[in-house]
């Protein structure tokens, strides 16, 4: 029996699966040498097929050479509750992870590790997206591994519950009506964009075609719609053409996927129902939620309508991104946010307040400015002077738009949990507990001397919120109070 | 569930810690390791000559490489300076960047994993460079680099036994 108390390296075994893992990569890499040789062959096959088997050779032996290095300088142990291992290639890295930290414990045996008597097991945190390490071991050292591992283990507590709240498996069932009045309030002008680009791009292709193909579309658009073109009111209808294939095209997505939504609930999980030919479903934990997302355009806030999403750590293993359900119609946030909060969650008085100022508008402006600019350049460069009003039109949207950036941009800490409102048009609330929090930055421009501002930028398993041009003494505050918050709140979870 | 005020002024600020400085061996990396880049940097632009006679493209391209490599150097001097970190209780803070100076905090309770790295450079200096990984989206990674080994395993175990220990 292996004792993992000690560094110990993965089996000779281990090698071959190893080797095939580097051959697919070196082999993946050399198979644009390998088409370029079979192209460019003088007719003699001999010699063609020499260069191909050279090249394989070549490939397999740095495979081989990878491979073995790996196995070599691969250590790992278990020791004082965390699992401890050597890796890297060239520089040299040990990495620790503590073992209450492993987010899944997983093995896999494909076809070759049965033949071999191995197993691959694999260890995923919430750092990467990825597993971080997967050792290939024998059997009998994967039994002493897990030995190893569940004696070193300490027990994690169990995370405090609120009260019950609600019965087993109430459900709620959503009104497809407010799902297409909210997905009309939502902005559209965004699929126009992608629909003109797609539109571009099939004029480019047309006119690549032949000038031949070309003039005789051409000709025929003269002949046919040349009154119709030309004018303003032409392109108007094109546009509103345009907007209506956009709308329909977004009313479509949005129906098969989120019709006839439903939703079934307890203390812990909320799991929904939707879409309209085959039926999909998005499980929820409580304790897997990181942020509450809750958007109100203008449109949405005049008809009482919300968008709102559940976002959840996306890092381990079992998350998709796509996993981010988003909930259109009635608006139901006050729901949501009392099962997530707790339902006392309104009355919560505020510990910590900030707004900030007149830089986010400068921050929202400076990629218009630049687009503007380009855009002019170009216009002027090909003689078109008249049509650099529209960039400059852009330009003049952007100020307003900063403008409500600005308005928007908050941050509000209470008891339990923290608001970061932000968005440009509409207002989003994104709501957060203390203990979703991973990391607080802090970040001064050299302009921050003479403005006393600083942007705070705090990140969660699920998301980063940046919150720009704070004063500094406020930011500071926050900054301290989400650590200290975070820090109890842990603690509080675990007691 | 008990959920008591926080009183900031009761702890030590972010801003009045007292910052421990990275090894002064680091200036050395930081320099071997921009020397390396911009020797390679300028190698290649060497080969400008071979698709153009004229070497005129080739000696602006090298002059911006020289020139942008005294600036480096002179704000590495100053980047220096400004890098550290601070171990308090419940958390640990970086502080680094010249022209965007960031201070970045990690409370102890997320981090996910430490690793300590060696690279052939800070190797031959006798330096690491501790990665300390948390489970956030963005800012995933705080990299504290010029480090001796004591010091790097010195921050490893306080991490560690922090974690193991859950709380105090």
């Amino acid at each position: 029996m292996t004792d993992f108390s000690v560094p110990q390296r993965m089996s000779l075994s281990a090698l071959v699966i190893y080797f095939l893992k580097f051959f697919r990569l070196t082999f993946n890499a050399s198979v644009i040498y390998l088409t370029y040789t079979l192209f460019q062959s003088d007719g003699d096959f001999v010699k063609t097929i020499l260069k191909i088997a050279v090249t394989i050779g070549c490939t397999a032996l740095l495979a081989l050479i990878l491979a073995s290095l790996a196995i070599f300088k691969m250590k790992f142990h278990v020791k004082d509750g965390n699992l401890i291992y050597r890796h890297n290639l060239i520089s040299r890295a040990t990495t620790t992870i503590p073992l209450n930290r492993i987010h899944t414990l997983r093995t896999k045996q494909e076809l070759l590790y049965r033949l071999l008597d191995l197993r691959g097991v694999l260890f995923d945190t919430l750092a990467a997206k990825d597993e971080e390490i997967e050792l290939v071991l024998s059997e009998s050292d994967w039994q002493s591994l897990l030995d190893r591992i569940e004696r070193q283990e300490r027990p994690q507590s169990d995370v405090t519950d609120m009260p019950p709240a609600y019965n087993p498996s109430s459900s709620i069932e959503f009104s497809n009506k407010n799902l297409v009045f909210d997905a009309l309030c939502q902005n559209h002008l965004k699929g126009m964009v992608v629909l003109g680009g797609f539109a571009s791009v099939v004029f480019n292709t047309l006119s690549d075609l032949s000038d031949n193909s070309f003039e005789l579309i051409e000709s025929y658009l003269e002949s046919h719609f040349d009154h119709f073109v030309v004018s303003w009111v032409g392109i108007a209808m094109i546009m509103a053409c345009t907007y209506i294939v956009s709308l329909v095209l977004w009313l479509g997505k949005v129906l098969l996927r989120y019709y006839n939504l439903s939703l079934t609930y307890d203390n812990k999980i909320l799991t929904f129902s939707h879409g309209l030919f085959s039926r999909l479903s998005s499980r929820f934990t409580r304790d897997k939620i990181c942020t509450i997302w809750i958007k109100r355009n203008y449109f949405e806030k005049r008809f009482g309508l919300s968008t709102l999403a559940l976002k959840q750590a996306l890092n381990s293993s079992a998350q998709k991104e796509d996993d981010n359900l988003k909930i259109y119609g009635h608006d139901c946030s006050d729901f949501f946010l009392g099962w997530w909060l707790g339902q006392d969650y309104a009355s919560e008085a505020d510990i910590a307040t900030a707004k900030s100022g007149k830089g986010v508008i400068t921050h929202s402006l400076i990629p218009d400015l630049l687009l503007s600019s380009v855009a002019i350049v170009v216009l002027c460069h090909f003689g078109l002077y008249g049509w650099t009003i529209l960039p400059v039109i852009y330009l003049s949207v952007g100020i307003p738009k900063g403008i409500l950036t600005m308005r928007h941009s908050h941050i509000t800490l209470k008891d339990s949990y923290l608001i970061i409102n932000n968005g440009r048009f509409a207002e989003i609330k994104n709501y957060l507990k203390y203990d979703n929090v991973e990391v607080v930055r802090v970040t001064r421009t050299p302009l921050s001397q003479f403005t006393g501002r600083v942007s705070l930028s705090i990140s969660t398993t699920g998301s980063t919120f940046t919150i720009r041009s704070l004063r500094q003494e406020q930011g500071m505050d926050i900054y301290e109070r989400l650590l200290a918050k975070s820090i109890v709140s842990k603690g509080t979870a675990k007691e | 569930m008990s959920n008591h005020q926080i009183e900031t002024a009761s702890t030590d600020l972010i801003e009045e810690l007292h910052y421990e400085p990275v090894s002064p061996k680091f200036k050395s990396v930081q320099i071997a390791s921009a020397v390396i880049a911009y020797s390679l940097l300028a190698a290649l632009a060497l080969l400008l000559l071979l698709i153009d006679d004229i070497p005129w493209w080739c000696v602006a391209a090298e002059t911006v490489i020289v020139v942008s490599f005294i600036i480096n150097l002179t704000i590495l001097r100053e980047a220096y300076k400004l890098k550290g970190y601070a171990l308090r209780k419940h958390d640990i803070t970086y502080r680094g960047g010249v022209i965007f100076p960031k201070i970045t905090t990690v409370p102890f309770a997320r981090i996910q994993q430490v690793s300590i790295k060696q690279n052939p450079i800070s190797r031959y200096f006798g330096l690491c460079a501790i990665d300390i990984v948390n489970g956030a989206q963005g800012l995933s990674s705080l990299t504290i680099q010029g480090l001796t080994k004591e010091k790097a395993d010195a921050i490893k175990n306080a991490i560690t036994q922090r974690l193991n220990n859950n709380h105090d």
